[in-house]
């Protein structure tokens, strides 16, 4: 039983180590989109995003099998958390208590969703 | 907030509800879901499934042309309150107590951070 919640609980990080730089790669290709959306076509940094997230639920689909909501929904959640740090890095964003706290708090919310589950 | 950021909301808003629209046909496809492509391929509800997150994928996209990803990404999870929502209109799955103060929760994260936003 250990095991597989441990078995899990990795699946679920991987994923979302995987799906967090994606959402950096999809900003960026925002950056590079003008008024006609069918450009995003022609933007590398979109296919690579849409790549990591697709790759992403691979391991997020099979993870949360796993069972034990209450648990692998609050670790998949801290993909906020690792967005929040690389947009710090690779995009120069500013992070604030409130931009934190607000982090922390949908993290409860998504703990108590596992815990309802 | 500034009108950016409130535009920015708007259209995560939005991806969020073809989202939420994606979670309903993946859990229809899983009742005949089967890891082969024969199966895969005339799997309908998990092509509209497909569809639905990459519009909602797309939506995104456009959403962080109107804020920082570390304001937009994080609405990311209005997702899960329209997914309770959804499931208990449509799945009747039952919205227990957790559930409602996992919405509250959630809904009071979004607003800390979009408050956190530069004009704040």
């Amino acid at each position: 039983m250990v095991k597989e919640i441990i078995i899990g609980m990795a699946l679920v990080i991987i994923g979302s180590l995987v799906a967090s730089p994606g959402a950096i790669f999809f900003k960026k290709a925002s950056q590079n989109l003008g008024k006609n959306i069918f450009k995003l076509l022609k933007i590398k940094e979109f296919y690579i995003g849409a790549i990591l997230f697709v790759l992403s639920t691979l391991f997020f689909v099979p993870g949360l099998k796993y069972g034990e909501l209450s648990i692998l929904y609050p670790v998949a959640s801290f993909s906020y958390i690792w967005v929040a740090l690389l947009s710090i890095h690779f995009l120069k964003e500013k992070m604030n208590i409130s931009k934190w706290a607000g982090i922390l708090l949908i993290i409860g919310g998504v703990v108590l969703i596992g815990l309802g589950s | 907030m500034d009108k950016k950021t409130k535009i920015g909301i708007a259209i995560m808003v939005l991806s969020s509800i073809f989202l939420t629209i994606g979670q309903y046909f993946f859990k229809l496809s899983s009742k005949t879901f089967q890891l082969n492509i024969p199966s895969l391929l005339t799997n309908y509800n998990l092509f509209f499934a497909l569809c639905t997150c990459g519009i909602g994928a797309v939506l995104l996209i456009i959403a962080l042309k109107f804020g920082d990803l570390s304001v937009i990404f994080p609405l990311v999870s209005i997702t899960y309150v329209f997914v309770i929502i959804m499931s208990y209109l449509v799945f009747n799955e039952i919205i227990n107590t957790f559930k409602i103060v996992a919405i509250a929760f959630i809904v009071a994260g979004v607003i800390f951070i979009t408050r956190g936003t530069k004009n704040g």
